[in-house]
């Protein structure tokens, strides 16, 4: 039986965050703006897959509509910068509150729902928005929102994704301290037997809810950073393949690990950009690869972790032993 | 009715026309351990689901400590001091001892929404507590999923004690129990019952249980009360001989 980590995180693994976040904020000074670009584009698909994987993993449901939150931020975000005189800041805040709104709106007939169920109807009504975006004129039709114009200091390719790295290691330590309170706890009782909690007195359908609300915000900061990141926004952002790219990234990555999101993000974008430029049939490729990653590591790449480390422990364990005896 | 700790007044449930439970009426005095027996598909699960409103009554109230709670959610009823186990276990397998009996405590505490403080630090005391009354000092960490089946079962009226009910409900709390676990599954129950001021009503299959351990029986028979007396009543009632004993035989 697995044991359901803790994640109560150790003095290890913040020191690894802090080490991890260091490494990021050197590549720009280092690294070509290839890897810049792609380390940007990393984080935020990280940042919308953790948000998915909040009720995947962390709350045992299927969202398969969560492009639509992804887009949300992205077009409130356009909007609010080409349309209104709001300060940037001000911008940044409302973007993503845009996107829970829409949640808040979804998830009402979602949250009552399970299994099966809730991953059509998450899939359907991202397929409502996505339809909505394609017609409502001030969205840009099929074209989007293109010149997107963002302030002088975000200008450059490093500065945004420095400040791309800082909000999304920011929602990181704050889902983290999420996933360790009681709400998150409840959370992950709810995926393991709802009933349950039910009869112990705390309230499922709402609790569900706000977490559904709290990932679209999530959800809604990844559609923002997008736009600061490409100054541009498409309908294809809410399409429910977008929900799908999410979903795999978790699955990639370990469902059941806090971090596996963003390492699957990485497989992900790292394995799609070098075998594009391998082969012109890298569709194929790429799905051959996923097909054989998620059948030898059904537990995905952060899967692997768990076990190493316990190996490596025993087999120190033995050696001291015989030492001793 | 406000005199009475706890009382059911003609409750009516059907499934696709099988009456499970008929025209229940029973009253459990405060402070008593009040137990239901009855057949295979008496109907004592569908009371206690009907009690606990996880199931709603197609006609009758329920009333408890005055007030009617028929029509009150399993949330709210939990909350207004009714707590119970099952008769199938029924635990968070892959969270440990401590962390199923800190999720019933957080339920209890409506601590659900907080998002700030770690869920670890609240109650500690308390969940260590309760962990060594019900026996599983030794088993805290260990994963729900892992314990035997009778650790299970302790683990079931833990979670269900860690709601601080004033009335407890026990759902064949000894089932599947070999006999030295169930004398000590009893004896907890009874030092509970002492230290948490709570009222007992449990259904059994056991006879030996349930005449160690009632005040007051209720017989259920094809969802209808046969007849309710004191353990020698029961004992020499002929006609639960017949439906129960006999059937047993
Ligand atoms: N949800 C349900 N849907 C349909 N029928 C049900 C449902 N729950 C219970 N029943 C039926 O109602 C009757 C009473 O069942 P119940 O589980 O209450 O019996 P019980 O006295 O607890 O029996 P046991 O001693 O086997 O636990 C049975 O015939 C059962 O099949
Ligand atoms: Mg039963």
């Amino acid at each position: 039986m697995d044991k359901i980590r803790n994640l109560q995180a150790g003095t290890r693994e913040w020191t690894w965050y802090v080490a991890v976040f260091v490494i990021l904020m050197i590549v720009p000074f280092f690294g070509s703006i290839f890897w810049t670009n792609l380390l940007t584009e990393i984080l935020i698909m990280g940042l919308a897959a953790m948000s998915v994987n909040l009720l995947l993993g962390f709350g045992g449901s299927l969202p398969f509509g969560h492009a639509a939150f992804f887009a949300s931020g992205a077009y409130a975000t356009a909007l609010l910068i080409k349309e209104t005189n709001l300060p940037f800041l001000a911008v940044l805040i409302i973007a993503p509150a845009m996107a829970a709104v829409v949640g808040a709106v979804f998830g009402i007939i979602i949250t009552r729902l399970y299994e099966f169920y809730y991953a059509i109807v998450s899939a359907a009504s991202c397929m409502v928005l996505w339809t909505l975006i394609r017609k409502v004129p001030i969205l840009g039709g099929d074209t989007g929102i293109t010149g997107v114009e963002i302030p002088e200091l975000l200008s450059s390719i490093d500065a945004v994704y420095i400040f791309t790295a800082i909000v999304v290691f920011t929602v990181l330590i704050c889902t983290k301290i999420l996933l360790n309170s009681p709400f998150g706890w409840i959370q992950q009782a709810i995926r393991e037997n709802p009933n349950r909690v039910t009869c112990t007195g705390s309230n499922v359908l709402r609790h569900r809810y706000i977490a559904f609300i709290i990932s679209s915000f999530i959800c809604g900061i990844a559609g923002m950073l997008f736009v600061l990141h490409t100054q541009s926004t498409f309908p294809s952002y809410a399409h429910w393949i977008k929900s799908g790219d999410f979903v795999m990234i978790c699955i990639l990555g370990g469902v059941n690990t806090f971090i596996g999101p963003m390492v699957g993000a990485a497989a992900l974008i790292i394995l799609q950009t070098y075998i594009t430029s391998l082969t012109q049939h890298w569709l194929l490729f790429l799905g051959i690869s996923i097909c054989l990653l998620v059948i030898f590591m059904p537990s995905g790449i952060m899967g692997l972790t768990g076990h190493l480390p316990k190996k490596i422990q025993s087999f120190f364990k033995k050696s001291g032993h015989n030492q001793r005896g | 009715m406000g005199d009475t700790f706890f009382e059911i007044i003609g409750l009516d449930k059907s499934f696709r026309g099988l009456k499970a439970t008929n025209k229940v009426s029973l009253s459990i005095k405060k402070g008593e351990v009040c137990s239901i027996i009855g057949p295979n598909g008496a109907g004592k699960t569908t009371l206690f689901n009907l009690i606990t409103g996880l199931i709603k009554p197609d006609a009758g109230k329920i009333f408890f400590q005055g007030k009617d709670i028929t029509a009150h959610s399993p949330v709210e009823i939990v909350h207004t001091g009714i707590a119970r186990s099952f008769q199938i276990v029924n635990n968070f397998p892959r969270f440990t001892v401590y962390d199923n009996i800190m999720i019933a405590v957080l339920g209890y505490k409506r601590q659900a929404l907080k998002m700030l403080t770690p869920a670890k630090s609240i109650g500690r005391n308390e969940i260590m507590e309760l962990i060594d009354r019900i026996g599983l000092a030794k088993e805290a960490n260990t994963l729900a999923g892992e314990l035997s089946h009778g650790d299970q079962k302790r683990l079931e009226v833990g979670i269900a004690l860690a709601s601080n009910p004033s009335l407890l409900l026990l759902d064949e709390p000894t089932a599947g129990m070999s006999s030295e676990e169930k004398g000590g599954i009893l004896e907890t129950i009874k030092r509970i019952m002492k230290e948490n001021n709570c009222t007992v009503f449990l259904c059994e299959h056991d006879m030996k249980v349930i005449f160690s351990i009632s005040d007051t029986i209720w017989v259920l028979h094809n969802g209808t009360v046969v007849t309710s007396g004191t353990v020698e009543e029961i004992r020499n009632n002929a006609l639960v001989r017949e439906i129960y004993l006999g059937e047993a035989e």
